[in-house]
């Protein structure tokens, strides 16, 4: 095996001395870590699990915190919870995946075509019920992850070819678990994506070089991480092979492979790697995927793009390298990578460090307090906030961390809440009491337990203003009036209890993970 | 996001807290309010710094519909169904800067008089080296003024100036456009606006005074907590609506916008101008542009997008004129590209390569600027460039908005070495 190192060096992670990874190379995930005993950089196990930890593990691999599970964990522990939560259905044979497809139906479909000529925003509506609703967010978690890695916008995509994106956006929730090597061939050869990097009009002779670039910038590697443009072109001619074909009875189309558009001569990567065709019979993608699998560091890039997401918005160079030895261990398997990850010290080192993403505060508040909406609301309230799932501004996915940190955008987040506070009528069934503390709470009850739901340390002259808020009355001339907080008076509740949820959605602990 | 002074705001005032914080961000003192004056007064000159107002046409502008060359008979060989007869557009061939080469289109009357007063400038065959035909790509290239290297990736040219020169939420805005490309990678984090009367906290129609208490609380909240980077971006949140709802209801004007998209985004701009705010950049515009076909003549698609800038320009530059800031305001029209020499089989045409930019302002040296435009240069399929714009930005930010050093912004280009005089 020989590693190619970086030719054209730039700012970045993916430029960092690959020395220190080196000193640990082949030699397994559990031994070798590099950073000198850092707990920070250490995927070893974490013995214990602190209160503090439990919410951490909810808050970064569900959306927002939950009674019940705080409660599973209590009675099973963390491992049983982690094996639990990477166990999931992939067969989309649960009820809310059912009821989530059928927001994809439109009046005019076709008898025998039902679902099949969704818009962009049902397909992102269908998503929304899918997190808002799911019994195993873990899923839809690592699906947002991978769409985030993968992205492909729907924007591009017409009539014909939508439901191409569900397909896509099923492929990333139910094989997001298994080995990333054929993740990343799934994805190359995907409907969507092969018409959203131009798969579709790369043919021999004249091979667009979209998909190959982003293959490696992206998907596999990071930028100017081993690859030349020579390797881009390479590729390219590689990715060659498919078409995008109307079938006329249906007005559906569909992707089909296509020898005559194939290039079928041997290609060079990496300087001295030759890949020789599969000829006529099948596409070449794969031969291009295990080459790089095998000959630039994609355990590093994966190790990046992995910490960003579950870990830091900055990620230490030991973290990268001691993560990147473990996905090498575990030969690019999912489970056992998260498996790893999700119980390491590393994990657990900074509490509430990371950024919430929008969908993350929105879904997150939603299944917290048990307020849902209509996913329309959601994903209009989303648009408002540039995160709207299954359209990503670019192939370069969602910004990342603190750049979400704008002005603008903590206003937004704002009017978000208001606007699931505000969906009285459609809360009438599944009430908000549903949610208060048991018993005969008072408004210091009422206040803590929220301030916990959403995971809100307040200080003494935080929570004194609260129950302060809980207390009174507010006339039409903004006097206030004193008026104990009664868990049975229906404006109490309507009015006080959403806005106590409100003004917690709006600290500065709401915003953070 | 900037940092705040090092003082410890418990102790104040809500009002004096939000003013320390305020005053931090280097958004300025709300000042004196006096609405009763400003309500029976004419506008009075509003102090302002230098500012500049880009206007993006998005989906790439006909501009050899916009300015249409005479005296080039490939423009009618190339455009048959197309091509604007000369009795059907407008002169520009009196004032300072009189030109036979160009007459404009007819629905643009006031950019027309502008130009024969001498204050609008027309630079000619604008773009950047090896052309990009996508929308996206091209309109990365404008907004981050790179051609090379991984665009999504790199920094918009508006951060980094925002940055260097105006390192405060205020320092740049756009308006209407979304989040801009050209407005990320800097620290400073300036603002995108959908627009200022929708960047406000809406309320809860069931109480609002009970929802005017909860952000009251809200506000309380913040001022107990220590200092962070999340509690700064929430404060300065809270701040700006404040700003933005005082800078909309103290705004008079003797004019009355259009009701049309681009006239209200650019009264926006006029009611921050008014405002004092410290904004240099504003930046907005509209879309529409990408008329592969049926994009008319005299009259239809591209005709109405042109009175559609030309009456938003003239609204806008009506009302700067009155506040007494016109020698202060720069406007830049752009486009992502031009589009074809010839026309198309649909009535339309198709992405093209360099088009013009139009440069307006009570300070602009009037007139053509670029290279000519030859007879050549129509018979070609594309316009090729022969001016880089990242030369017009450069121009404007060093002579309008007193940038030293502007290849601190537009580096790569610095080596292209192209210039363009723009101001007196």
């Amino acid at each position: 095996m020989t590693w190619k190192t970086s030719v054209r060096p730039r700012g970045g992670l993916g430029t960092l001395a690959l020395c220190g990874a080196l000193a640990s190379c082949g030699s397994g995930g559990g031994g070798g870590e590099v950073g000198g005993g850092d707990p920070a950089a250490s995927f070893a196990q974490k013995g214990e699990f602190s209160a503090d930890d439990v919410d951490q593990l909810l808050l970064r691999s569900q959306f927002g915190l939950s009674a019940e599970a705080r409660a599973s964990i209590a009675s099973d522990g963390v491992p049983a919870f982690v094996d639990a939560m990477l166990d999931f259905p992939v067969d989309g044979s649960t009820q809310v995946e059912q009821d989530a497809d059928l927001l994809l139906v439109r009046q005019d479909d076709p008898p025998g075509l039902e679902g099949q000529f969704p818009s962009g925003d049902q397909i992102a509506e269908r998503w929304l019920h899918l997190m808002m609703h799911t019994k195993h967010p873990f899923q839809e978690r690592l699906a947002l992850f991978w769409h985030d890695h993968f992205a492909v916008s729907s924007s591009v995509l017409n009539a014909g070819e939508r439901r191409w994106m569900v397909t896509y956006v099923d492929r990333l929730r139910n094989h997001g678990l298994g080995n990333f090597r054929d993740l990343v061939l799934e994805m190359a050869r995907d409907s969507a994506m092969l018409e959203w990097l131009d798969g579709t009009s790369s043919v021999k002779g004249e091979p667009n070089e979209n998909f190959a670039r982003e293959f490696f910038e992206l998907f596999t590697v990071g930028a100017d991480n081993g690859y030349t443009e020579l390797d881009i072109q390479e590729a390219s001619r590689a990715f060659t092979g498919y078409r995008n074909r109307l079938d006329a009875q249906t007005n559906l189309r569909h992707t089909e492979f296509d020898a005559e558009r194939k290039d079928i001569f041997a290609k060079v990567l990496f300087d001295d790697v030759v890949v020789r065709s599969n000829g006529e019979a099948e596409d070449d993608y794969a031969l291009v995927v295990d080459a790089t699998f095998e000959h630039l560091r994609v355990d590093r890039w994966l190790a990046e793009k992995l910490l960003l997401e579950f870990v830091s918005d900055a990620p230490s160079a030991a973290q990268v390298n001691n993560l990147a030895s473990l996905i090498r261990a575990h030969d690019y398997e999912m489970r056992p990578i998260l498996r790893s990850l999700f119980l390491s010290n590393a994990f657990y080192s900074g509490h509430k460090t990371m950024v919430k993403s929008p969908i993350d505060y929105a879904v997150g508040f939603v299944r917290a307090t048990g307020l849902t909406v209509e996913p329309s609301v959601l994903r209009r309230e989303l648009e408002a906030l540039a995160q709207v799932p299954s359209m990503p501004p670019s192939v370069f996915g969602w910004p990342q961390g603190p750049q979400w940190l704008s002005a603008e955008g903590m206003v937004e987040r704002a009017n978000l809440v208001r606007e699931v506070i505000l969906q009285r009528d459609f809360h009438t069934q599944e009430g908000i009491t549903l949610g208060l503390p048991a018993g005969d709470p008072d408004a210091g009850m009422v206040v803590d337990h929220y301030a916990s739901l959403l995971d809100v340390s307040l200080v003494d002259a935080e929570r004194e203003l609260l129950v302060d808020y809980l207390d009174h009355d507010v006339r039409w001339d903004d006097s206030l009036v004193v008026d104990p907080f009664d868990h049975e008076n229906a404006d109490h509740l309507s009015i006080r209890v959403r806005g106590l949820l409100y003004i917690l959605a709006n600290h500065e602990d709401a915003m953070l993970r | 996001m900037s940092t705040l002074d090092s003082d410890d705001s418990r102790g104040f005032s809500r009002r004096d807290a939000m003013r320390t914080a305020l005053g931090a961000f280097g958004l300025g003192a709300l000042g004196p309010i006096d609405r009763l004056a400003a309500a029976v007064a004419p506008p009075a000159p509003v102090p302002t710094d230098n500012f500049l107002v880009v206007v993006e046409l998005d989906g790439g502008n006909d501009s050899l519909n916009m300015l249409v060359p005479q005296g080039l008979p490939s423009y009618a060989t190339q455009r048959p169904n197309l091509a604007l007869p000369a009795q059907n557009t407008l002169a520009l061939d009196s004032g300072a800067f009189a030109t036979d080469r160009y007459r404009m289109h007819p629905s643009m009357p006031f950019l027309a008089q502008l130009y024969r007063d001498g204050e609008l400038a027309v630079v000619q065959k604008v773009g950047y080296p090896q052309a990009n035909g996508s929308h996206e790509q091209s309109k990365l290239v404008w907004a981050t003024g790179q051609r090379e290297g991984l665009l999504s990736a790199a920094s918009g040219w508006i951060g980094r100036y925002a940055d260097l020169e105006a390192p405060s939420t205020l320092g740049a805005v756009s308006i209407g456009r979304g989040r801009h490309h050209s407005f990320t990678g800097g620290a400073s984090n300036p603002l995108n606006l959908g627009s200022m009367s929708r960047f406000r906290f809406e309320p809860d129609w069931a109480s609002q005074p009970n929802h005017r208490r909860r952000l009251e609380i809200v506000r309380e909240m913040l001022e107990v907590r220590g200092r962070s980077v999340t509690r700064d971006a929430l404060q300065v949140g809270h701040a700006l609506t404040d700003r933005m709802e005082a800078a909309v209801s103290d705004y008079v004007s003797i004019v009355s916008y259009r009701n049309r998209t681009l006239s209200r985004l650019l009264q926006d701009v006029a009611r921050m101008v008014h405002a004092s705010f410290e904004t240099r950049i504003y930046y907005t515009g509209f879309g529409g542009f990408d008329t592969h076909a049926g994009q008319g003549g005299v009259s239809g698609a591209h005709a109405g997008l042109m009175q559609t800038l030309d009456e938003g320009i003239e609204d806008l530059v009506t009302d700067l004129k009155a506040l007494g800031v016109w020698d202060q305001a720069v406007i830049v029209v752009m486009s992502e590209f031009g589009r074809r020499c010839f026309e198309n089989g649909s009535g339309g045409t198709d992405h093209g390569e360099a088009g013009c930019v139009l440069v307006m302002g009570g300070n602009v040296r009037g007139g053509l600027h670029g290279p000519e435009l030859t007879d050549s240069d129509l018979a070609a399929d594309n316009l090729a460039y022969g001016l880089d714009f990242r030369a017009v930005y450069s121009n404007l930010l060093e002579g309008h908005l007193g940038m030293s050093d502007p290849s601190r912004v537009f580096g790569e280009a610095w080596e292209i070495g192209d210039t363009v005089d723009l101001l007196l």
